[in-house]
């Protein structure tokens, strides 16, 4: 009871501390494992474009708004990539019910972006997401620099806004 | 012992924390709170303390190969719905890690996944109260390209403490093509495993066993157009309160999917039978609590609300069954697809009791053939989907579904069949300058049960930050003719998103992944907040 108490002290402490340290440092993105649509594993951190920036967005085959991003993204993506060479690379966090149904359902939108299957949502639990749809914009040195949760219809105009930034 | 271990992480946590520029600080929060008010109308009491509220905070520290990170939970008390085993607060989750290409190993509470699922499965969905994370040690080796291993033991989360029972697994995969050195076009993965679990037993029946055993074996065939998929898993007779202490029955489980794809089209087939593969850590575990594996419904997953008032628990003592999907993309230059082109979807599921085998004894250790149906249906959902974008600004989407649900099998109370047949308009128009409107209608209609549903939704948003809903379930076709709304907003900036709405929650089956949790019916304040942050 007594070292519950003194825990609860020091996370109330070091949550100050932290909150008033102000360090500028960015996240990156964490130590990861996930798998490629043929089943490979592959590392987190090689999911990222080292020419420019990565934009992160986390779906799934069930998620009604997440698709409307992904539809949107895609429309996009042409014209983005183009302009400032960003990679879109959208994460699946399918779980066993319908994981193995996720290349027959991104070949039949046509979607032109690289996909990685998250099944136990370990890449969403180390970056501490809550709910998708969830999106990251990451510099190209591996920085996190911009996240959004949720999606309506209009955040793919934010997200291109925050491109340009990066740009500049 | 766990206080003292969580004292350790979080003092590291601190301590590097203070090294300025060392490391990466990361974390979340999330609240969801809601206030209770009775409402006779939908039979709705209030709880003596009208209020529930779950909070969770998460806390990790990265530096260089390490990663530690706690978790801390408060129900204060659990939402309705939630067991109320859960009141209390505290440290949930702490673990400290180490991470190679070669080597990654955690002590403390890990989640984990062999194949599918079907053998084991930590996982955690808070939306339903699950979180059976093993308290233990967890170590994977890469020791040449091609190989994976994965070793582990340790014992459940239960609610804040830890289950009874000890769980030991050890997985293996090969990736064949990498191993032999080959450029073969079609991709082949071999995997297997093994995992047990020890329960002491004192009790006066010789026949409960307190090691109980299960294994599995699994192939992946890849190619750029198709892909098949198959696990076969065994478990041992594995006496328990899900079986009723069966001491004569092992489990089975066999699951195989072929998917076929090119640009525009997608084929998907899945095939899975289950026999007694209730498996948890401990005998006399219930509800959701203590599960090692994960076998989630194959039906589809609804993203609309009428059609998920009937939604398919998966029935794990016995079912037969599976589904198929098929999608085409309308080419932009036909007719049909138009500028944007259509996107047409059609899904069938169906599932059934497994057939009793005449020539199985009550010595045998299974009672049914493999491959054979019963006539008795559990579930089967038939839907049509087309999506079209007819403007820039504008898209329709309509969906028709037929549902036969077996109420009586799946919850257990006296019932016949509910058959429906759902239908679902929605439509998204953008006006511009970032604002959108969403709506949808939908109508289910039934004889059997409540009978007939009429649904509204509307939503207006306002990227990046502001969205506004109001929705309507009108049970129209039964004697009280209840209306279950809900009016709310959500504000988002960032990672961190608040929402608040007010109505009614409609009571039964919540199911997320085909695992299902009974929720009673409430009305009031419903408050959710997250963020999350990395420095």
């Amino acid at each position: 009871m007594i070292t519950n108490q003194i825990f609860k002290v020091l996370l109330c402490i070091s949550l100050l501390m932290y909150s008033l340290s102000g360090q500028a440092q960015t996240g990156s993105v964490p130590k990861t494992e996930l798998m490629s649509l043929n089943g490979d594993r592959v590392g987190a951190e090689t999911i990222l474009n080292k020419e420019g920036a990565t934009v992160i967005s986390f779906w799934a085959t069930w998620c009604k708004p997440c698709i409307l991003e992904l539809n949107e993204l895609n429309d996009l993506y042409e014209n983005w990539n183009k302009e400032s060479n960003v990679r879109i690379v959208a994460i699946s966090i399918d779980d066993a019910r319908s994981s193995s149904k996720v290349p027959s359902f991104v070949n039949s939108r046509g979607w032109e972006f690289d996909i990685f299957l998250d099944v136990n949502s370990d890449f969403k639990r180390a970056l501490n997401i809550n709910n998708i749809p969830h999106s990251l914009l990451v510099d190209k040195s591996g920085m996190i620099v911009w996240q959004h949760a949720g999606y309506v219809p209009g955040d793919e105009e934010v997200l291109y806004d925050e491109l340009l930034k990066l740009q500049k | 012992m766990k206080h003292l271990l969580s004292f350790v992480l979080f003092s590291c946590v601190m301590f590097l924390n203070m090294a300025q520029d060392k490391g990466v600080l990361s974390g979340g929060f999330q609240s969801e709170s809601q206030f209770y008010r009775s409402d006779d109308k939908i039979a709705a009491t209030s709880p003596d303390e009208s209020i529930g509220s779950n909070n969770y905070f998460k806390l990790d520290y990265t530096f260089g190969d390490f990663k530690f990170g706690v978790r801390y939970e408060a129900y204060m008390p659990p939402i309705l719905g939630y067991p109320t085993d859960f009141e209390g607060r505290g440290i949930a989750n702490r673990f400290a890690s180490y991470q190679t290409d070669f080597l990654n190993v955690t002590v403390g509470n890990f989640y984990e996944q062999f194949g599918s699922g079907m053998i084991l499965r930590a996982y955690e969905e808070r939306l339903l109260g699950i979180d059976n994370s093993i308290e233990g040690i967890n170590v994977k080796l890469s020791p040449v390209s091609g190989i994976d291993l994965t070793m582990l033991a340790g014992n459940q989360r239960e609610y804040f403490e830890i289950g009874d029972g000890t769980v030991r697994g050890f997985d293996a995969g090969f990736d064949i093509n990498e191993l032999a050195g080959s450029d073969w076009k079609t991709r082949v993965r071999l995997e297997g495993s093994f995992v047990s679990k020890f329960e002491e037993y004192t009790g006066p029946d010789s026949q409960i066993e307190e090691d109980v055993r299960s294994y599995s074996g699994r192939i992946k065939l890849n190619r750029s157009n198709w892909d098949l998929n198959s696990e076969y898993v065994e478990k041992d007779v594995d006496p328990g309160a899900s079986n009723l202490f069966n001491t004569q029955r092992k489990g089975r489980a066999f699951l195989t999917n072929i998917n076929l794809y090119k640009k525009g089209f997608g084929f998907s087939t899945t095939f899975r039978r289950i026999e007694n593969m209730d498996f948890r850590s401990e005998r006399n575990a219930s509800q959701t609590n203590l599960w090692i594996n994960y076998l989630p419904a194959e039906t589809r997953q609804h993203g609309y609300l009428l059609p998920n008032i009937y939604p398919y628990a998966v029935q794990l003592n016995g079912e037969i069954g599976g589904q198929v999907s098929i999608s085409y993309l309308v080419s932009k230059k036909s007719s049909l697809g138009g500028k944007y082109g259509t996107r047409l979807a059609l899904n069938y599921s169906r599932f059934n009791k497994l057939k009793k085998s005449e020539s199985a004894s009550a010595e045998d250790n299974f009672d049914s053939e493999f491959f054979q149906f019963s006539d008795t249906l559990l579930y089967s959902d038939f839907n049509f989907e087309i999506e079209k974008k007819v403007s820039k600004n504008l898209k329709f989407v309509l969906n028709y579904i037929q549902m036969n649900y077996n109420k009586f099998e799946i919850e257990g109370v006296p019932s016949e069949n509910v058959k429906s047949q759902i239908a679902v308009v929605e439509m998204l128009y953008k006006p511009g300058n970032r604002r959108s409107l969403r709506t949808e209608l939908q109508h289910l209609s039934t004889k059997q049960d409540k009978e007939n549903w009429a649904g509204f939704l509307v939503e207006y948003s306002m990227a990046p930050k502001w969205s506004f809903h109001f929705f309507d379930q009108y049970n129209y076709g039964y004697i009280d003719k209840v209306h279950y709304y809900q009016t709310g907003f959500s504000y988002t900036k960032n990672s961190s998103r608040l929402a608040i709405s007010y109505g009614r929650q409609r009571g039964g089956l919540i199911c997320v992944g085909g695992v299902c949790r009974n929720v009673p019916s409430a009305t009031g304040l419903s408050m959710s907040l997250s963020t999350s942050f990395s420095q």
